[in-house]
């Protein structure tokens, strides 16, 4: 009687037999670009990588995105203003204004076009898109059905249930590294995530612990709301903002996979707010954030004392910390980014519409 | 599965000397919402000279708004010029449809405007279904309430159409904790809404100065405005109301060794897990596990009744005589918040006490 044996039929086999210790000696190997679909259950937050790679977080899928969208020739992109653009993506898309959702913008800083995560609908059906706003004004879509792009899944996302959007709640790139902010399923459930980009399958997910000084605790399970990548004094750092509101920094060479890193609070800035989006910026060379907020309009934050200011580690009245001023004539922004580094530009609802203007950072 | 019937279609054909060209809203399957824009009764030579997708796309305009087409795909077929659009035509959405063609050629073909929406048929109205905690008086520190819908809802509401007023009937201001994404199930047919934790810890500041949302000793109304709309934009068939009375703070763990198990009489008949006090409804359907003798997990249904006080289990198959134990998750909460292992505003320095993990319970035959 002779037996089968696979691997004498089937040579791959016995290649593998070779190659695979050889392959797990190597260092993980990035992924390239392939052209196909990109199928996102959710369009989440968005930022620009190097050039013109558009980073797209889908909280449902748990999964990040990352879009060779080959716009990367820089345009003379001027001082922008264009209204109705919940309307416009209305009349492309077929709804009433009223059924659109602007997820989140970002600037690409290769081209410096304005891209924007798009939902089509408000219920459990609503359809994910991208869109690039044109130097005239008009939206075009940002095509998913064959793309160049690679993806990342995120392990242990918080369960699917009705915390799931939050399993993404920021995301942004700096140096080489995709730092993604949400919530997972594990004990401290507020995780800040670092993945080298281009991806190689790695993720280092760390679970963040904060002092809220308005509620005078220790905090694990609020999800950092907004952050951007900080450098202090050549350290890389991450500045969080959180619901309520602690601004607080994270160090960036403590973000290792498993770690459970404690930031350091260096402002309380008042309660019954939400920070929505938040970038740094430099301007007669001080540093400083301008964060949009739910309740307090935009704020600039001064970050030129954020060595020497006391790390807050008691309970605190309203405000603590470092101080910021709140730009008077800037109401209703929702989303911003930067636009070179002397411009930002802002998403703003107002009472007729959405709309798009580029500003002088103040 | 939805219901369509046709509101407006205005006109439907445009007179060409003898001949006409008619405009048709083709509807496969009878679902409007993936139908498609067609137009007939067009030259062969109009025909030929769209068969180039250019001349076709500026021919044949389909829009919700007066210049702005529509994603979707033109086509040219069996004598028919096609529009597919890219994602469902939604209800009650007006479509300008519009034809207009100069023939390199000379073809003479009239231009034509038609109009276009569709409603649905009525289809069950939206109700609130349920509310929990269900009970008419619930403690001053209750955490969370879900509100059951019998349709999925649309995102965006819950903060402007949930409301808690007084006994005097004022509105509450800001009841809930406001989110950046709202609490939806994966259905959207399930809103949790949470009080702002601030206000129920002890020790912080908000409610230190503010007091608890819910004081012991008031009563409230709870309401979901009529106008809430649900995915397809309907409102509520009414609006809703709830009273609840409010009681003292629960700040106790969840004792499990307090609870009275019933195992099932029969082979086909239920197991009851009788509580000592409500405990949270959704939490108690995902929470509760049980296991045969072997360790494995025995797949059935829970109920949960009367006020959130009774948990019961339906086997899948009939229940084999032997030992079986009921597995709790570390999740478990009762409405205010507290779990197995700790009170939900637990200080840091407060050691919890040790609890139960496991309840036996035995089938006979």
């Amino acid at each position: 009687m002779i037996s089968w044996n696979p691997c004498r039929a089937i040579s791959p086999c016995v290649l593998g037999l070779v190659l695979i210790p050889l392959w797990t000696a190597m260092p993980a190997l990035a992924e390239e670009p392939k052209a196909g679909k990109v199928a996102l259950l959710s369009g989440g937050p968005i930022a620009f990588g190097p050039e013109g790679i558009l980073f797209v977080g889908d909280p449902k899928g748990a999964k990040i995105y990352a879009l060779a969208t080959g716009d990367t020739q820089s345009t003379s992109a001027g001082p922008l203003s264009a209204e109705g653009i919940d309307a416009k993506l209305a009349s492309v898309l077929g709804v009433k204004p009223a059924e659109i959702v602007i997820n989140d913008l970002a600037v690409n800083p290769a081209s410096k076009r304005i891209y924007l995560a798009v939902s089509r609908g408000k219920g459990p059906d609503a359809i994910p898109l991208l869109f690039v706003l044109g130097e005239n004004g008009d939206l075009k879509e940002v095509s998913l059905e064959s793309a160049l792009h690679t993806s990342i899944e995120l392990g242990n996302p918080v369960a699917a249930g009705n915390k799931r959007m939050e399993a993404i709640t920021s995301l942004k790139y700096a140096k080489g590294k995709v730092f993604v902010a949400g919530l997972s399923n594990e004990e401290f459930a507020s995780t800040l995530r670092s993945i080298p980009y281009p991806f190689s399958g790695k993720v280092a997910s760390s679970g963040i612990q904060i002092y809220h000084g308005a509620h005078g605790k220790f905090e694990t399970a609020s999800p950092v709301r907004t952050f951007t990548p900080l450098d202090v004094n050549g350290k890389e750092e991450i500045l969080a903002a959180y619901t309520c509101t602690p601004l607080v920094r994270i160090p960036v060479s403590q973000l290792t996979d498993g770690a459970k890193v404690k930031g350091t609070t260096v402002a309380e800035l008042g309660n019954r707010n939400r920070p929505l989006d938040m970038v740094t910026y430099t301007k007669g060379n001080k540093p400083y954030a301008l964060m949009a907020n739910s309740a307090r309009g935009v704020m600039k934050v001064a970050l030129e004392d954020i060595e020497k200011v006391d790390a807050i580690v008691e309970r605190v009245g309203d405000k603590a910390g470092l101080s910021y001023e709140s730009i008077a004539d800037l109401k209703g922004v929702e989303h911003l980014d930067k636009m070179g580094e002397t411009h930002a530009v802002l998403l703003i609802r107002t009472p007729k519409g959405v709309q798009i203007q580029t500003i002088v950072l103040p | 599965m939805i219901f369509t019937v046709i509101m407006a279609i205005l006109p439907f054909t445009a007179p060409l000397g003898d001949r006409e060209i008619s405009f048709r809203f083709q509807v496969p399957g009878g679902e409007f919402a993936t139908g498609r824009f067609e137009i007939h009764g067009l030259l062969p030579g109009t025909l030929l000279e769209l068969k180039d997708k250019t001349a076709l796309k500026k021919a044949f305009f389909v829009g919700v708004s007066a210049d702005q087409p529509i994603l979707g795909s033109h086509g040219v077929k069996d004598g028919i010029l096609w529009f597919a659009p890219r994602f469902p035509v939604p209800p009650k959405v007006e479509h300008f449809i519009r034809f207009d063609f100069n023939s390199k050629n000379g073809v003479l073909e009239k231009p034509g405007n038609w109009r276009f929406t569709w409603d649905q048929m009525p289809s069950p109205e939206t109700r609130v279904k349920a509310v929990y905690p269900s009970a008419e008086k619930i403690p001053e520190n209750t955490l969370r309430f879900y509100i059951h819908f019998s349709q999925p809802m649309k995102k965006g509401q819950a903060a402007s159409r949930v409301h808690i007023r007084n006994g005097q009937g004022k509105l509450l201001e800001l009841p809930f904790l406001e989110l950046d994404e709202e609490l939806w199930d994966a259905q959207q047919t399930r809103l949790t809404l949470f009080i702002d934790p601030g206000r129920i810890k002890r020790g912080l500041k908000p409610l230190e100065e503010e007091g608890p949302v819910l004081e012991a000793g008031n009563t409230y109304n709870l309401e979901v405005e009529r106008d809430f709309e649900d995915a397809t934009g309907k409102p509520l068939e009414k609006g809703w109301r709830k009273t609840i009375k409010v009681g003292p703070a629960v700040r106790e763990q969840i004792n499990p060794s307090l609870w009275n198990v019933v195992p099932p009489k029969t082979s086909e008949g239920f197991l009851e897990i009788r509580l000592n006090k409500p405990l949270d409804h959704a939490l108690l359907q995902s929470q509760l596990h049980i296991t045969n003798r072997q360790e494995q997990g025995v797949s059935g249904s829970w109920e949960v009744g009367n006020f959130e006080t009774i948990a019961r289990f339906r086997s899948k198959g009939p229940w084999i005589p032997g030992q079986y134990r009921i597995k709790l998750g570390w999740d478990l909460e009762d409405p205010s918040g507290n779990r197995i292992d700790r009170v939900f505003d637990a200080a840091e320095n407060e050691k919890p006490k040790q609890t139960t993990l496991s309840l036996p319970f035995s089938v006979g035959n």
